[in-house]
């Protein structure tokens, strides 16, 4: 009883459509009831989990990283990205794609929003992909895919949410994802190439860009760079915490908007307002993450998986593959953030009991999530692309389908060989 | 009573904005002032903290709620007949609701309750009470949106079923 109906009612008012925030809370609120029988002691958590769930100086990186990346998007940084990354590799049969894929990752570096990249990269590269004969297909989903990068690449608003839900340090989590992140990214560009190697017709051969082109577009991606630069080195040294580096980043962008013209005072403002609605919707779920988790606690599910799987006595690794088909298939219905908040609670004991990383399974969280971005039939980035790129639902699933195959392959890399995630955190001080 | 709550959420959403932005100065200059000149700014991570924090996102709430922050899973509700789809959303609504009711009761009792502590920041001498007030006042003023979108519920046109915007 005390497992079963809260559990139940979570289920059922998800399926029935009640807000993920609320229906967590509800859930919540009915378990903490079930277990303590005390209707004092849950107005008791009830009046102190709003606060207590945002004021909270670690969790002012989240405003912070989703401001940089609204002001980032405003100055249209992206659009100089995709120019200098598609003038250098337009001549190979498949490069503007491959350029798109390199644009989604830079822009990454100052976007930690999947859904931002998307929207951002679909007006600038669809359009122009469109233009030069590439199939509706490819540049959907070199768009889709790419943008999956930002929640891989730091700084990703999902990883700080994972480190401040399983209180692994949000520093070495960020870093970690930088080589997975790259790694995609060339995997990701293989595997666009091997697609127009079997099928040409999906992207015709480009003349080359004359080299002066191609330098000049570099210099007008300088201001990026060092923002990216910036962000990293402030990340990866250690001298600002990551709220800091929200922060600065944040400043930053708005600077270099400001002074090359492009950021307006009203898209200032606008993005400040997107901000906030942004964040009211992640804080929400928090909010009622918080509550269902002060049931968990009181309850001690988490503690009774980790014996009964324990007692199974499984390979760890059948438990982690488990535990990956389980985010794979929930993250195709519900987005990343309280699909993360809703499964942490109970995976995240099993795994430090099993003995792997907390910092190694946050980048393993973040490429399942990647690939529910855009697989059918939720798909949220599958869908933007498709609104912002006027490109057919349908045809957008096809071409991330396929190049899906990237993220397939990135994963396995990476549970093999788990030092591609750890091994820059490690170097850290 | 629309006039006069657009005008409040208005209001209370460009102040959540001036938090935001505050913020962001505020957090950027304390970073520099620590590393560069060795002098942090006095009570700077407190105030984010306990103040501009709360009032970033729940100043912002009803404005939030308008533009399709409480996300949902339709997959099966998408997919149910419309009879169907007509006691779901009026439940979802109603739901919402209660959840809110019950939040900004509690939340009064907290601020009540941290106003008689005389509960203040440990850097400078201010009371934490009224940012603990910000949360009922956002939850309210939301509430009322709710209540006042009930009979759009059934027809799914209430802000509550408004296209999601995620975050990452």
């Amino acid at each position: 009883m005390e497992a079963y109906l809260p559990v139940l009612v979570l289920l059922l008012t998800l399926l029935l459509g009640i807000p993920i925030a609320v229906s967590l809370a509800v859930s919540g609120m009915v378990g903490i009831y079930v277990v303590t029988g005390d209707l004092n002691r849950l107005m008791g958590i009830l009046s102190m989990a709003p606060y207590s769930s945002v004021a909270d100086h670690a969790l002012s990186t989240i405003p912070m990283f989703i401001l940089m990346a609204y002001l980032s998007a405003s100055a249209g940084l992206a659009k100089d990205l995709y120019a200098a990354a598609s003038s250098w590799l337009s001549h190979i049969r498949g490069g503007l794609a491959m350029g798109t894929v390199a644009a989604c990752g830079i822009f990454g570096a100052m976007s930690g929003a999947s859904v931002a990249g998307a929207s951002v990269m679909s007006r600038i590269a669809i359009p122009e992909m469109r233009r030069h004969g590439y199939s509706e297909e490819l540049a959907a989903g070199a768009v889709g895919i790419g943008a999956t990068l930002n929640i891989l690449i730091p700084p990703s608003i999902a990883m700080v949410i994972y480190g401040i839900a399983t209180q692994t340090s949000i520093g070495k989590l960020l870093i970690a994802g930088v080589i997975p992140g790259i790694l995609l990214g060339i995997v990701l560009s293989i595997t666009v190439y091997l697609w127009v190697l079997v099928s040409p017709s999906h992207a015709p051969k480009l003349a080359r860009v004359p080299l002066r082109e191609c330098w000049a577009s570099l210099t007008r991606i300088g201001p990026s760079l060092l923002l990216i630069i910036v962000v990293l080195v402030m990340l990866y040294s250690g001298i600002a915490t990551p709220t800091e580096v929200g922060a600065v980043g944040a400043a930053m962008a708005a600077i270099i908007g400001w002074w090359t013209g492009r950021l307006s005072w009203k898209d200032s403002v606008e993005a400040v307002k997107m901000t906030i609605r942004t964040s009211v919707m992640i804080f929400l779920i928090l909010i009622g993450a918080t509550i269902f988790g002060y049931y968990m606690a009181l309850s001690r599910i988490p503690q009774l998986v980790v014996a009964a799987v324990t007692d199974m006595d499984l390979n760890r690794w059948v438990v982690i593959v488990g535990i990956i088909v389980v985010y794979f298939v929930i993250s195709m219905f519900m987005d990343e953030i309280p699909l993360l908040l809703l499964t942490l609670q109970v995976t995240f004991p099993l795994i430090v009991s099993l003995g792997f990383d907390p910092v190694w399974f946050g980048v393993m969280s973040m490429m399942m999530m990647a690939m529910g971005l855009v697989f059918p039939p939720v798909g949220i980035v599958a869908f933007v692309v498709s609104a912002t790129g006027q490109v057919p639902l349908e045809k957008v699933f096809k071409g991330t389908s396929i190049l899906i195959l990237a993220i397939f392959a990135t994963t396995v890399l990476l549970m093999v060989f788990p030092q591609i995630a750890l091994w820059l955190p490690a170097t850290m001080r | 009573m629309n006039k006069w709550h657009a005008r409040c959420e208005v209001l209370l959403l460009y102040a959540g904005a001036v938090a935001v932005f505050v913020m962001m100065c505020l957090t950027a200059a304390d970073a520099v002032a620590r590393y560069v000149l060795n002098s942090p700014i006095t009570g700077a991570y407190e105030i984010t903290e306990k103040y501009l924090m709360v009032a970033a996102v729940f100043l912002g709430l009803s404005n939030g709620y308008r533009e399709g922050a409480l996300i949902r899973v339709t997959f099966f509700v998408d997919r149910v007949p419309r009879s169907v789809q007509f006691f779901a959303n009026h439940l979802a609504q109603l739901v919402s609701i209660a959840y809110a009711a019950v939040l900004i009761v509690a939340t009064i009792q907290q601020g009540l309750r941290v106003v008689a502590d005389h509960t203040e920041l440990s850097t400078l001498p201010l009371t934490v009470g009224p940012a603990h007030f910000m949360i009922p006042l956002g939850l309210a003023v939301m509430l009322v949106l709710m209540v006042m979108e009930i009979p759009k519920a059934g027809s799914g046109q209430s802000h509550l079923f408004s296209s999601e915007q995620p975050a990452a």
